[in-house]
């Protein structure tokens, strides 16, 4: 029989296949026999790798041979699932190769190749798989019970006993032999302990005694020993050989044939032969034996001597022993360098499969027990008989130990660990088993030396693993958090330490954070600060002295202090600074529930993954105050768009505190402005604007604070001995809370405090003092805008109005609609709740209600009526001071108005600053002369612009005053005045059209004269460059006066104009301006025009001319032609019908467009000066450009007229071409 | 077990010298595959080497002929197959399946 237990790998394959093989040849297969067994178990053993352990790692598959006549049987057994092969269908061989599966196959093979295959699953043994094969040729059958020779089969024993397999089959040859010899009984006894090996796994085969009564006398005497009892006659001989008794052969027969003297002879020989052989057979199978256990102390061995874990390693160990050798149960012990007890590892037992792992003693103390005192002497230690031995320390886990062996596992004279096996039986340990337990042993000493340096080295390269991991952490990660939080992880996890933290030292506020960690205690930890000056703990002492702390035992380390988070377990603990730059940044701190639990070398290598994290820290403060920089940038670009939206104060003062916020610590943050005497609270973040300003109120010194930041050229940053501020006060922080308070200044004047407070201590450095400074010019920005802006809108809302009542004044005649207009809209321009005027009446002295606005419907008896100055102290006042009287007490009510008091103090100012609402009167003056009272009650909120309203009532009671002694004048003069209004009004509208500069062209000179009469005439003119080098020329007059006619001209003007860049055909374009003139003509309103457009280049002159006085055109020589209408004149008819017509300017021509003031100037003696004066005029001589056409025609008529004023206006324009070409 | 591959113009010889296993099946259909996925779909498997094969191998042919007939690209072709693995082919009858040659220059002219 063979058996060998094979790891469940596919790798094994070959070896399996190689052990296989070796049976097969044995039984006498040929090369074809051979690789066919090998394919089958190869088969069957895929199958278990791959489906009995598909989820199990480690599995065994324990294969056995068997080689009986006829028959090789192999089982394979293992502890995986059950799989049964059996029940795996047949792939179909007929199909063709695409229906053709591809599972199935090896299983199909397996049954082919073998003549039987069973599976069986047993829960105790795991499954077996049997696979048979049949020798081809059926075992030699029996010869023939035949007599031989008799000493031939004698002799042929030795022979036949080595064919045999069994020792009991030797045992049947013996007496098989005997049979054929005598032909009676026979019946062979043998001492089994001379032949028992230790793999027997049957006992009894034979008694300790011989039970026939002949063999106990053979046995004793050592000789034979014949007794014939009848019916039997009983002849047993001893079986010695080398002068030892191991056996007697008892033969018998009936009586009446008793044994001859040959046939006893025989059996002598037999016997003598027996023993022989039996010797032979013995010594071979103790050689065998030995093999074998020698091949599974080398497989044992090949199997452990990799494996690199120390816990695999024992667990591997001892189950293959317990499995390979079946031993009770077997364990190892480690001993761990630097410790005084032994380290249970791993154990198998028989009972673990049923009963599950025993649970021994985890540690052993040296000397205590078999296998403390082994590990303390170093010797093996044996006991037969554990009940005889004082030593040995029952486990209930193992009742069944009777005998137990307690080897050391030594490496030179190391103790390295203690292999331990026991058995259930008594004298379990034959010397042969010793031997290879040592062997065992040996071996395991150098797997386990192996495997600790493995250990140690994987530990050295999983730290390094760290510490590069670190390294890769710290330089990717740049958040700071984030990054700890993965060192912290990767420590944790890579090292196995129960407790890895990571602090950040913070020496400004002396203080220790923890920032990140794993094990128990980092949860409760988050958010966990220490004091920087702590005197116990190594943590803040290793944070001040940048010293690397390792306590292997932390009860004799006197700076340590337990952690305030359960669990409270820590043995050791080493504590290493982080540092930077000679500065430390951190704490790395790592505890272990053991003693011992840091080398020297763990210091280093932490110490160098602690300069990188610290480095790390650095980065990320960069990075950070990089992040802070940019975020401050986006702050201030926030705040600064704020300002450039023209967003209110209120907004972008409340901007900034957000910002600010965003930017740096801060709990309560304030702005406080300077009124005009006195601090108030703008904004206020953090807390109620009522708390804090009563803070400040209440405790002057905290206004002191404030004071002194207002007058300060740089941020205050608060010390614990300063006064609290109102923000301290109004937070109740404790004294030594964080401040800083920057001034608002606008140039050199403060205008404010920008306040952050923070209620731990030293928040506050110079970031923050730069940030707050910039902060702080924001907000003087805003202010000073804010306050611009409210000035401009105050301004802006003055004009208004005054520029309303000032319209309302003008636009209306009655003085009734001015004043009712005045009370009416002083309550939406001014910020007045209610408006009465009062007029005063010299004769009487009494003021008349004229109109009032807003005044309660029950108290109209009372102030709306004719009243006697005395009864409203407040009028009379006013009227008496000719000054605005003000009250502070409208508030009071309307009721009672009439019992108010103007102030006896001058001080308008406080008035002006006071937040009580203003009952105002003030008196319609012009000079002396007083024409009543205008009462105005103030809106609620009507501090904001109250001077500015005081001032605008002040405008508004003058303008009522005017509008009073306008009606007052206007009563007799109105007509007149407004005639005189309108003619000047008139004059200057027309002014404003007539062309101020004309367009000059080469070759062409140009003249204008536009005179105007007192009273208003319609004339105007225009001249204009078109494209392409043309002018246009435009000439009208209206024929009205006045306002109406200044108007009309000022239509006309803009459609011409409008027309001329649409339509080039001038007489379409005044058809045009008709067309549009036409629907504002009123009451015989007409124009008469005349629209020309000269090409400057060639000199043709395109015209129009509707209804005026026809333009002259003046040849050299005094050749004259009148350019006559060519339609009606304007806005008299809606279709008017003009015609075009041109003429051609040439070198010398001249044309005159002039109005009808020219012609119908009169002389002193009533002559016009007419058509023909004219003519005669511009054919005299000197008229050699434009200018002097104009000059000299102006003198003439100017002569002509003699001195008196001109009735109507007069208007030429000229336009000359010169002779010579340019 | 080795595998050597040697591309000819139409196909590629794959000598599969050594033991064929479970463990080692999963090379030879790694290096098939390979072939497979450059295109080449002509393949001549050269067993003048191979000492043993297990139902694992065959697989690992089969599935490789299966993938290289697909589209009537190629297919596999065995070359030298020793007696005791073609018997194993018979066994499970695989060989109606394939051709076989006995020599490679017949199994390369074939293609």
């Amino acid at each position: 029989m063979m058996q060998r237990t094979f790891p469940a790998r596919f790798e094994e394959l070959d070896a399996m296949r190689d052990f296989v093989a070796e049976a097969a040849r044995m039984f006498g297969l040929d090369a074809r026999g051979v690789y066919n067994i090998q394919l089958a178990v190869d088969e069957a053993a895929s199958n278990i790798v791959e489906h009995a352990y598909k989820d199990i790692p480690d599995g065994f598959i324990e294969i056995t041979c068997r080689s009986e006549p006829g028959a090789l049987t192999i089982t394979l057994r293992d502890q995986g699932e059950s799989f049964d092969p059996s029940g795996v269908e047949h792939p179909n061989l007929e199909t063709g190769l695409d229906e053709r599966t591809i599972g199935g196959l090896g299983l199909f093979l397996m049954s082919k190749l073998m003549d039987e295959v069973h599976f069986q699953s047993l829960p105790q043994t795991g499954n077996l798989l049997t696979l048979v094969k049949r020798s081809a040729t059926p075992p030699a059958p029996t010869p023939p019970r035949r007599k031989r020779a008799e000493w031939r089969s004698i002799l042929d024993l030795g022979g036949r006993m080595l064919e045999t397999e069994s020792f009991l089959d030797q045992c049947r040859s013996i007496e098989d032999i005997a049979v054929e010899l005598t032909g009676g009984g026979a019946q062979l006894w043998l001492d089994e302990s001379f032949f028992r090996l230790p793999d027997w796994t049957e006992s009894g085969l034979f008694p300790a005694v011989p039970s026939e009564k002949t063999a106990r006398r053979a046995r004793e005497k050592r000789r034979t020993v014949r007794a014939t009892q009848p019916p039997e006659d009983v002849v047993s001989l001893p079986i010695i050989a080398q002068e030892l008794l191991f056996g007697v052969l008892t033969v018998r027969r009936a009586a009446q044939d008793s044994f001859t003297r040959r046939e006893i002879q025989l059996l002598d020989g037999l016997a003598r032969q027996a023993g022989v052989a039996l010797v032979a057979a013995h010594r071979i199978a103790v050689e065998r034996f030995r093999m074998e256990q020698l091949n599974l102390v080398r497989s044992v061995s090949s199997q452990v001597a990799n494996v690199p874990d120390v816990d695999e390693l024992a667990s591997r160990v001892t189950r293959l022993i317990q499995l390979t050798f079946k031993y009770y149960y077997v364990a190892i012990f480690t001993f761990e360098p630097g410790q005084q007890a032994l380290t249970y590892r791993a154990g198998a037992g028989a009972v673990a499969r049923r009963q599950g792992a025993p649970s021994p003693a985890l540690t052993v103390a040296l000397g205590q027990g078999l296998i403390g005192l082994a590990a303390e002497c170093g010797q093996e230690i044996l006991s037969n008989d554990v009940s005889q031995e004082p030593r040995f320390r029952h486990i209930d886990s193992l009742p069944e130990t009777r005998s137990e062996v307690v080897l050391p596992i030594k490496n030179e004279n190391r103790v390295l660990g203690i292999l331990d096996v026991q058995s259930d039986q008594l004298h379990a340990f034959h010397p042969n088993d010793l031997l290879i337990l040592r062997a065992l042993a040996d071996s395991i000493s150098i797997a386990l030396e192996g495997a600790r340096l493995y250990t140690t080295l994987r530990r050295r390269a999983d730290l390094l693993e760290v510490v590069a991991g670190v390294g890769r952490a710290v330089t990717s990660i740049l958040d700071l958090r984030t990054m700890m939080e993965t060192v912290a992880e990767l420590v944790f996890e890579r090292t196995g330490y129960p407790y890895v933290h990571l602090f950040t030292v913070h020496p400004n506020r002396r203080q220790v954070h923890y920032q990140a960690g794993g094990g128990a205690r980092s949860a409760a930890l988050d958010g966990y600060i220490l004091n920087l000056d702590e005197s116990e703990g190594l943590i803040p002492w290793v944070a001040r002295n940048g010293q690397t702390v390792l306590a292997n035992d932390v009860s004799r380390e006197p700076r340590y202090r337990p952690s305030p988070f359960p669990p409270t377990n820590t043995q050791s603990e080493l504590t290493v600074p982080l540092i930077f730059n000679k500065e430390v940044v951190g704490v790395l701190d790592i505890q272990s529930d053991v003693k011992n639990a840091f080398t020297e070398e763990d210091r280093l290598l932490f110490e160098a993954l602690g300069e990188f994290v610290a480095a790390a820290i650095h980065n990320a403060d960069l990075y950070r105050s990089e992040q802070w920089r940019r975020q401050v940038a986006d702050s201030l670009r926030e705040v600064a768009g704020l300002l450039s939206a023209n967003a209110s104060l209120e907004e972008v003062l409340d901007r900034i505190l957000t910002e600010l916020e965003r930017n740096l610590p801060s709990d309560i943050a304030a702005i406080w402005l300077l009124g005009e005497d006195d601090m108030y609270l703008a904004a206020v973040h953090g807390a109620r604007a009522a708390d804090v300003e009563m803070s400040r109120r209440a405790y002057a010194e905290s206004n002191a604070w404030l004071m002194r930041a207002l007058l300060a050229r740089q941020p205050l940053i608060r010390r614990e001995a300063d006064s609290p501020g109102p923000s301290g006060i109004a937070g109740g922080f404790s004294s030594d809370y964080s401040s800083i308070a920057a001034p608002l200044r606008i140039g050199d004047q403060a205008v404010g405090v920008l306040n952050l407070s923070h209620h731990t201590p030293g928040r506050y450095g110079h970031e923050a003092q730069a940030m707050v400074t910039t902060f702080a010019s924001y907000a003087a920005v805003a202010i000073e805008n804010a306050r611009l802006y409210d000035s401009a809108q105050e301004q802006a809302y003055a004009s208004a109005a005054l520029l309303q009542i000032a319209q309302a004044v003008v636009s209306l005649s009655e003085l009734d609609d001015i004043l009712s207009t005045i009370v009416r809209v002083l309550p939406i321009l001014v910020g007045v709740e209610r408006a009465a005027i009062y007029l005063w009446d010299a004769d009487a002295g009494i003021l008349q209600p004229a109109q009032q606005y807003g005044l309660p419907e029950e108290l109209l008896p009372i102030l709306w009526r004719t009243l006697p100055p005395a009864s409203f102290p407040l009028l009379a006042s006013a009227i008496e001071s000719f000054q605005p009287a003000l009250s502070l007490e409208a508030h009071l009510g309307p009721e009672n108005w009439t019992n108010l008091l103007p102030p006896d103090t001058a001080d308008t100012e406080y008035i002006l600053q006071a937040d009580d609402r203003l009952l105002m009167a003030f008196p319609l003056n012009i000079k002396d002369a007083l024409f009543g009272v205008l009462l105005a009650e103030e809106a609620v909120g009507g501090r904001r612009f109250r001077s500015r309203r005081v001032e605008i009532l002040t405008g508004v009671a003058q303008q009522a005053a005017m509008a009073i002694q306008n009606d007052r004048f206007l009563q007799e003069s109105r007509a007149r005045e407004r005639l005189e209004t309108e003619v000047q009004l008139a004059r200057q509208i027309q002014q404003t059209f007539i062309p101020t500069t004309l367009p000059t062209f080469p070759s062409w000179t140009l003249s204008t004269l536009w005179r105007t009469a007192r009273q208003m005439g319609g004339d105007f003119f225009d001249i204009f460059e078109l494209p392409g080098k043309r002018l246009g020329l435009f000439i009208a007059d209206v024929a009205d006066k006045g306002v109406p006619a200044a108007l009309f001209m000022a239509l006309t003007r803009t459609l011409v104009r409008a027309a001329v860049t649409e339509i080039a055909a001038p007489g379409q374009a005044l058809q045009r301006v008709n067309r549009l003139l036409y629907p504002d003509t009123e009451q015989g309103m007409f124009v008469t025009a005349f629209y020309g457009v000269l090409d400057t280049e060639t000199g043709l002159f395109t015209y129009a001319n509707a209804g005026h006085n026809p333009p002259l055109w003046v040849r050299p020589g005094g050749a004259i032609k009148r350019l006559t209408r060519t339609g009606m004149a304007l806005g008299v008819i809606e279709d008017l019908d003009i015609h075009q017509h041109f003429i051609t300017l040439a070198p010398g021509h001249a044309l005159l467009i002039y109005t009808d003031g020219l012609t119908e100037a009169f002389s002193p003696d009533g002559a016009l000066f007419g058509e023909a004066r004219l003519i005669e005029t511009v054919q005299g001589p000197g008229m050699d450009t434009a200018a002097d056409m104009v000059e000299q025609i102006e003198d003439v008529v100017n002569a002509f007229m003699g001195g008196i004023p001109p009735a109507d206006d007069l208007t030429m324009v000229v336009i000359k071409r010169n002779l010579q070409a340019a | 077990m080795e595998i050597s591959t040697k591309q000819y113009k139409h196909c590629d010889v794959v000598s599969v010298t050594g033991r064929v296993d479970s463990a080692t099946a999963p090379k030879l259909s790694e290096t098939l595959n390979t072939l497979n996925d450059e295109g080449r779909f002509k393949i001549i498997l050269d067993m003048s080497g191979t000492e043993y094969m297990s139902s694992a191998g065959f697989r690992a042919i089969l599935a490789a002929h299966k993938n290289c007939k697909r589209y009537n690209r190629g297919e596999v072709v065995l070359a030298l197959v020793p007696t005791v693995i073609y018997e194993a082919f018979e066994l499970t009858g695989m060989t109606s399946l394939f051709k076989f040659f006995d020599d490679i220059t017949a199994a390369v002219g074939s293609f």
